[in-house]
């Protein structure tokens, strides 16, 4: 789905509800974006990279290696991220993401996005969703 | 990816075939639904690092950090032994809701055990009374010596005996409470035991202090418990030493005029301050005039400086002895060799906040680390400060920026949008704030 991605679930989750409901589509539910949650005991690991302390500042709000808080950042393709901070960058100046997403250049961006994508799991999803 | 957007898709398509609406946290606008990352196993990194000693000194939000990511980027050849002298750390983050009784303060207590469990972190519960620079070792109060090629000292901070008070005071009949624990509770146990028309009086030193917001935080939550309890005429009366609200002023102005208004009374630019402790009269003098006020509760914010751990260092090198004067692409002291200092008790451009202690504590882990293996620090370091502060038991609002390193100053300086706070006061902000709070204390602690 073409549909930008989202890091405010409030905002977006109702649209890929929608869309849910509208049509089983063969794109994914979740037209925001979202990785699901990691289940308990999942095993993340991610190789030491040029982003890494870069992107390391996303953890406080997107737990370490970006596994979860507002949204699971680690399992999406660096492209998603980097467009969606782009996105973030066009918008309102009084949003967190927004202030971020002007915070950082381009190039760290880029670094950032390359090392939340290169972070892995090794275990299955939550079974009782 | 696939197979996880087929199995969600899938999960959905089940709830709705069956008319089950136990629709997953996502979708109940949930904002912590993600998890936080505290049920997620990391696995160390493989750096061919052996044998190398790091001692943390201070489990807070600074230390817990320093420790967790030295062992998750370090790998297991980077031995890390944590000393601290409380069985947990308490939360300032938050405590000020204690006071205003929409938490309690056993639920911001934080154990150390899953450093432990999780990174192979050494805790060491104990008080550090001797450090040798030059030996590279310091000396526990039991007579434990550890060896160390790295120490990293993440104190947080300690208080001025001032305004006529001394630390007794504080731990009995005036309570600072900016130091999360048994005077928290002291404080909120004399504000709920004020009455109707009783006078609440806050002190602010002079900048730098702990948490920019947090004293204007405090005061908007005391004047809301006093409405909502219905203690009617009742006054807070906040005396600043500095000349103007420190952090998110457009909506600590807008709280204290407008949602507490009448009830808030905000002095800038206060100095002199004295307290008699017999009549709980507070004296100072604001505009050129002395005045005086009494108070049922009196709750000075003492001055503050680094822990007693930097003394001992000799690294207090700023501030007039007060701060350890850092590098911040380390954090190591300038004034003592294979020592960095982290947090509240380090001298930086950046507000003294646990967040940003946290980001602190990951540079230095990454600059420790890559000095094992030979290599400089990373040369543009990045920081960043976000901090939700509630004004009600139920709206808050936010403050964010990010630092870049500046060559020329050798300091971290705002970058992009600059200091930036939330465009209004809200509920969303307050649900968020949770969701912020949750994952950043697991980030430090888990």
């Amino acid at each position: 789905m073409s549909a930008p991605s989202c890091l405010n679930p409030k905002a977006c989750c109702t649209s890929g509800l929608i869309a849910a409901l509208l049509s089983f589509a063969a794109t994914p539910v979740f037209s925001d974006g979202h990785a699901p949650a990691l289940g308990a005991g999942a095993t993340v690991s991610a190789p030491a990279m040029p982003g890494r302390l870069l992107a390391s500042n996303c953890f406080q709000c997107h737990a370490t290696n970006g596994v979860g808080g507002f949204d699971r950042l680690a399992g999406l393709g660096a492209n998603e991220i980097m467009e969606e901070m782009l996105e973030k960058r066009a918008k309102s100046k009084a949003k967190i993401m927004s202030v971020h997403a002007l915070g950082y250049s381009r190039e760290q961006l880029e670094q950032l996005s390359a090392y939340l994508a290169s972070v892995r799991t090794n275990a299955a999803r939550p079974s009782s969703r | 990816m696939n197979r996880e957007y087929l199995n969600r898709r899938h999960f959905l398509s089940l709830c709705l075939a069956g008319g089950a609406m136990l629709l997953p946290p996502l979708l109940r606008g949930d904002d912590d639904n993600n998890g936080d990352g505290s049920n997620v196993n990391f696995a160390l990194a493989q750096t061919g690092i052996t044998n190398r000693k790091v001692v943390v000194v201070g489990g807070g939000m600074a230390g817990a950090t320093v420790a967790k990511y030295l062992r998750l980027w370090g790998g297991s050849g980077l031995e890390v032994t944590l000393v601290e002298k409380d069985p947990a750390y308490v939360s300032n983050i938050m405590s000020n809701l204690v006071l205003s009784g929409g938490r309690t303060l056993s639920s911001l207590n934080y154990s150390h055990a899953s450093l432990t469990s999780k990174y192979g972190v050494q805790v060491r519960n104990g008080t550090v009374v001797a450090i040798d620079a030059q030996a590279r070792t310091l000396t526990l109060a039991d007579g434990t010596s550890l060896p160390y090629d790295r120490l990293v000292l993440a104190p947080g901070i300690r208080f001025d005996d001032a305004y006529g008070l001394t630390q007794a005071d504080y731990e009995s009949a005036f309570p600072h409470a900016w130091h999360a624990g048994p005077q928290t509770q002291t404080l909120r146990d004399q504000i709920t035991a004020m009455q109707s028309g009783d006078t609440f009086v806050m002190t602010i030193p002079a900048k730098p202090y702990r948490c920019p917001p947090g004293p204007y935080e405090r005061a908007c939550l005391v004047a809301d418990y006093l409405k909502t309890s219905g203690k009617s005429g009742c006054k807070v009366v906040v005396l600043d030493e500095n000349p103007a609200i420190q952090a998110e002023p457009h909506n600590f102005n807008l709280a204290f005029t407008q949602t507490h208004a009448g009830i808030i009374d905000y002095r800038p630019g206060v100095s002199g301050i004295k307290v008699d402790k017999t009549t709980r009269a507070v004296s100072f003098t604001q505009g050129g005039a002395q005045q005086a006020l009494t108070a049922k509760v009196i709750n000075v914010i003492p001055p503050q400086r680094a822990g007693t751990v930097v003394d001992l260092a000799g690294a207090n090198n700023s501030g007039g002895g007060r701060w350890a004067g850092v590098d911040v692409l380390s954090y190591a002291s300038t004034a003592v060799p294979n020592i960095h200092i982290i947090g509240d008790a380090s001298a930086t451009t950046q507000p003294k906040a646990g967040h940003v202690a946290n980001q602190e504590a990951k540079v230095c882990a990454d600059a420790i680390v890559r000095a094992f293996l030979g290599q400089q620090p990373d040369p543009a370091p990045v920081t960043n400060s976000a901090c939700y502060s509630p004004i009600t038991n139920s709206t808050a609002s936010w403050l964010t920026v990010v630092y870049q390193y500046d060559g020329n100053s050798k300091t971290m300086v705002p970058s992009g949008a600059g200091v930036v706070e939330a465009a209004s006061i809200s509920s969303k902000n307050f649900s968020q704030m949770n969701t912020w709070f949750n994952t950043l204390m697991a980030d430090s602690f888990a």
